[in-house]
């Protein structure tokens, strides 16, 4: 018997798919655009997952502050430590020039932590008196300014200098267009302490933020592709490595960021209490002695409890100072890290406080070359800047009379 | 190479796997398979012209989703289960229950006593396909499957998303109907294959 499809063949004989309909049908796939459709739909519902969840990490993980010190116990006053740094500032800049040592002595103190009095209101150190957050903004930005000035050495005259009796409160009329005048041959930006501080204790929403778009699209990337192998492909072996990369990437959104920052001195104690090396040692910290930033290197001097000095480092990424290392000091005086840029050396010193040291003087043994610093008696870190030239030297030391110290 | 091919796996990138369609292939898919999508939606909906316009749906639906083509089936099998999801769409819609009751009505108006004469002398092929596009739709797509499409028993549980054992327990009660609605006419007809 003829089959069924015969059958039906031969009831719609005469009946077929036309060329003209077939024609019309590419017509129309390319007329209405039909593309391999994408779906979005598993990339934005993981995108959804993982911001939702960032979204508790976030709400679970923020920093509560701790305050640990109290301006009104500091020692010094913050508004005449400043108008004692403007008028270091013009007496070297006012006549157009600045000599080598004048630069050497302004920038081996460093005005960090006056700043940071200014930017916070809570400093150990500096009491300061009660601002307009404007003002607070002009003078921790002027501080930079004028320290920069001097470290490029590029000294303007076309700044309204003020007067050696001028007030801290007269000064504070004119500070904004101070600063403005100081900043105009500034390249190094400022940037206020108080954007340093971590978001949260998580590490990645503490990372820069390329790091997060890409740790972001790696996620979405293999989240897709296992949705798609589940759905579609179903190899096995790829989704091992998809769930293990997965897992992977995603750890990073739940790790708590240990990393210290030294945006301020409550986080560099914080730091010092924990260190390794305090816990090797068997001592406590007592107190903060001193902090001084220069350029991308950080330090803060603590007292601990066998009397000795120790010195932790941070150093710039991006726009925070993350810590790099700490040394306890074993005789009176620290040489810290030194450094060479292309036309000279650093080297940063730390001072116990009952130092005897007035001078520090480097000396290159082959040509006899000497360089002075002379030793500030309100700070316990000072840098000291010297030719590259310099590169066999000897380190002196000398008191009040100008005799070498052993 | 190889290296790249175990990148590639592990990467779950679709490599080998899937179906891309360019317009050489539609063309060469269409010519070969247009003909019977076109009867088979024929069945459903019995209008040429709408038979055409779903067969190129089908077609349509085919390029769009090829890439998602998992393989598991030939091709066939794939464009033959477009095509009656296609066709079920448009049956279950209120554009053609609305073109069968008037098609209906009118019927009823040119009702006479000509009918059986007219049954009578239908050709045996148009017998045999009346008879299958009266039956129910969850028989008619079986039986066409096995029979038009000639699909295997395992391809049409694919292309109907059925167990296997519904399709042979709905193609047996199909033969059945469709039996006793041929000997009904007058026609006593014996399938060629079980």
């Amino acid at each position: 018997m003829p089959s069924i499809k015969n059958k039906i063949n031969e009831a719609y004989e005469g009946h077929r798919f036309s060329k003209e309909k077939q024609l019309e049908t590419l017509q129309a796939i390319h007329k209405k655009n039909y593309k391999r459709s994408f779906s979005f739909m598993p990339a934005l519902s993981s995108i959804g997952i993982v911001f939702i969840l960032l979204l508790l990490i976030f709400t679970s993980t923020k920093e509560q502050p701790i305050q640990l010190s109290s301006s009104s116990l500091a020692p010094y006053n913050a508004d005449e430590a400043l108008l004692d740094r403007v008028h270091q500032f013009q007496q070297i800049v006012k006549d157009g020039v600045i000599t080598e040592q004048e630069r050497r002595q302004y920038i081996s103190t460093s005005d960090w932590a006056l700043q940071l009095a200014f930017e916070t209101g809570t400093s150990i150190f500096y009491n300061r008196p009660d601002m307009p957050k404007e003002n607070i903004q002009h003078v921790a930005e002027l501080l930079h300014n004028m320290y920069y000035m001097v470290y490029d050495n590029v000294p303007m005259t076309n700044i309204d200098f003020v007067e050696e009796n001028t007030t801290f409160n007269e000064f504070m009329q004119v500070v904004a267009t101070y600063n403005a005048q100081v900043a105009q041959t500034v390249d190094t930006p400022y940037i206020s302490s108080l954007t340093e501080k971590p978001f949260t204790k998580n590490m990645f929403l503490n990372l820069d933020w390329w790091w997060q778009l890409l740790l972001l699209g790696v996620f979405v990337l293999f989240v897709y592709l296992l949705i798609q192998n589940i759905r579609i492909d179903r190899k096995k072996l790829a989704g091992v490595f998809q769930v293990a990369f997965i897992v992977l990437i995603g750890s990073f959104f739940f790790i708590k960021d240990k990393t210290h920052y030294s945006y301020n001195e409550t986080a560099l104690m914080e730091t010092a209490m924990a260190n390794e090396l305090i816990q090797q040692e068997n001592v406590e910290v007592i107190k903060l002695i001193n902090i001084a930033q220069f350029n991308e290197g950080r330090i803060a001097l603590f007292e601990v409890s066998d009397g000795r000095l120790f010195m932790s480092e941070y150093m710039k990424y991006g726009n925070k100072f993350k810590y790099q290392g700490s040394s306890m000091m074993q005789s009176n005086i620290i040489s810290s890290f030194g450094n060479s840029s292309y036309n000279e050396h650093q080297n940063v010193f730390a001072f116990p406080q009952n130092s005897n040291v007035a001078k520090i003087g480097i000396i290159e043994m082959n040509s006899n070359k000497k360089v002075y610093l002379q030793r500030d008696d309100e700070t316990n870190i000072q840098l000291f800047i010297y030719p590259n030239d310099m590169t066999a030297n000897s380190i002196h030391y000398y008191n009040e009379a100008g005799e070498e110290i052993d | 190479m190889k290296l790249i091919i175990i990148y590639s796996g592990l990467m779950g990138v679709k490599g080998g796997g899937e179906l891309s369609i360019n317009d050489q292939e539609l063309a060469a898919y269409m010519q070969q398979y247009g003909d019977e999508i076109l009867r088979l939606c024929y069945t459903y909906v019995h209008n040429w012209q709408t038979a055409e316009d779903l067969t190129q749906d089908t077609f349509i639906k085919f390029y769009k989703y090829a890439h998602s083509f998992r393989h598991d089936a030939a091709v066939k099998t794939y464009i033959y289960r477009i095509a009656i999801n296609v066709c079920k769409s448009y049956v279950a819609s209120w554009k053609f229950k609305k073109v069968i009751v008037s098609n209906s009505f009118q019927k009823l108006l040119k009702m006479n006593s000509d009918v059986e004469q007219h049954v009578l002398q239908q050709s045996e092929a148009k017998q045999l396909v009346l008879a299958i596009e009266q039956l129910p739709v969850k028989y008619k797509d079986v039986l066409l499957l096995f029979y038009y499409a000639e699909l295997s028993l395992a391809d049409i549980s694919e292309a109907l998303q059925m167990p296997l054992n519904t399709v042979k327990t709905r193609l047996s009660r199909a033969r059945i109907l469709l039996k006793n609605e041929l000997l009904e006419g007058g026609y006593n007809y014996a399938f060629d294959k079980e």
